[in-house]
């Protein structure tokens, strides 16, 4: 997939994982990847852009002798989950137009 | 991989990170290490599964490298050196002096070391010329007295003058080592 558009998408998943509950990192991987794939190095900065963009907040919690770091979505981070379903059609459009222009290619 | 070796290739590879956010990424690491081997996998395996660390950086801020300081810390320097000089141009001269100096005292010693040996050798040569000019005049007895006072004193300034060729050379050789430690490290300032 496209570096940028998976990036996005990252974003929005890992937001959409912690919509139901705090969550922390390992969870959130395991939640995604049967969906998209995603590791550890790819996870970090995405945590790192959404923490910055106020659209999580992050606590640690004591768990087997050490700290688990939890992510908690905030009300901007709803928001943008929001929105991004609300694009969804915008989006659809797009792909109908792409692949519109493809068909015609392939006509050609 | 072992946890050691991959801390070592990740620290190698955030190096021109702030200090803080390398911490930071080091931590997430190795939370995620114990969370997948708290999960069954082994220490490799889980290393194996973190994923390919240049795509951590790929996504993360494009690594700028942060301007050499040195650049910058070398103009504050040229200023300050600038700004200092009546201080230390001052210093130099005073501490130049005081070697001068030193070096004076050392050469002054050393001509008082051969004026001993001149005035003994004057002192040694007259009284042994004197005594014949006595032998003529007081006798005998008083020949012997002074002729044995010059000898005495010639035979001092001879074994004076041995002395003061050592303490010379001695000298010398320390002034010069002394002279190349202090252009050496000039020369290595530098």
């Amino acid at each position: 997939m496209d570096v940028q558009i998976k990036r996005g998408l990252l974003e929005v998943c890992v937001l959409a994982a912690l919509k139901s509950g705090d969550s922390y990192g390992y969870q959130i991987i395991k939640d995604i990847e049967p969906y998209i794939s995603i590791s550890e190095s790819t996870l970090y900065p995405i945590l790192r852009r959404l923490e910055e963009a106020n659209h999580l907040t992050v606590y640690s919690v004591a768990h087997n002798g050490r700290l688990r770091k939890y992510y908690k979505i905030t009300d901007a981070g709803r928001f943008r989950l929001k929105s991004f379903s609300s694009e969804w059609n915008e989006i659809m459009n797009i792909y109908r137009f792409i692949t519109g222009e493809v068909e015609e290619i392939d006509q050609k | 991989m072992t946890k050691n070796e991959f801390t070592r290739e990740l620290k190698q590879k955030i190096n021109h990170l702030p200090k803080s956010e390398r911490r930071e990424i080091l931590r997430y690491y190795y939370e995620m290490i114990s969370e997948r081997m708290e999960d069954g996998m082994t220490e490799a395996e889980a290393i194996e599964a973190l994923g390919n660390l240049d795509e951590l950086l790929s996504e993360y801020a494009p690594a700028k490298k942060e301007p050499k300081k040195g650049v910058r810390l070398r103009g504050w320097h040229i200023v300050m050196l600038i700004i200092g000089s009546p201080l230390w141009i001052s210093l130099v001269v005073a501490l130049l002096c005081i070697l001068l100096s030193f070096y004076i005292v050392i050469w002054a010693l050393v001509v008082c070391f051969y004026a001993v040996f001149a005035a003994l050798a004057v002192c040694g040569f007259a009284l042994t010329m004197a005594s014949f000019f006595v032998l003529f005049e007081g006798g005998v007895p008083y020949f012997l007295v002074v002729f044995g006072a010059g000898a005495f004193l010639s035979g001092l300034a001879i074994m004076w003058l041995i002395v003061c060729n050592f303490f010379a050379k001695g000298m010398a050789k320390v002034t010069a080592k002394t002279a190349k430690g202090i252009f050496k490290f000039f020369f290595k300032r530098k």
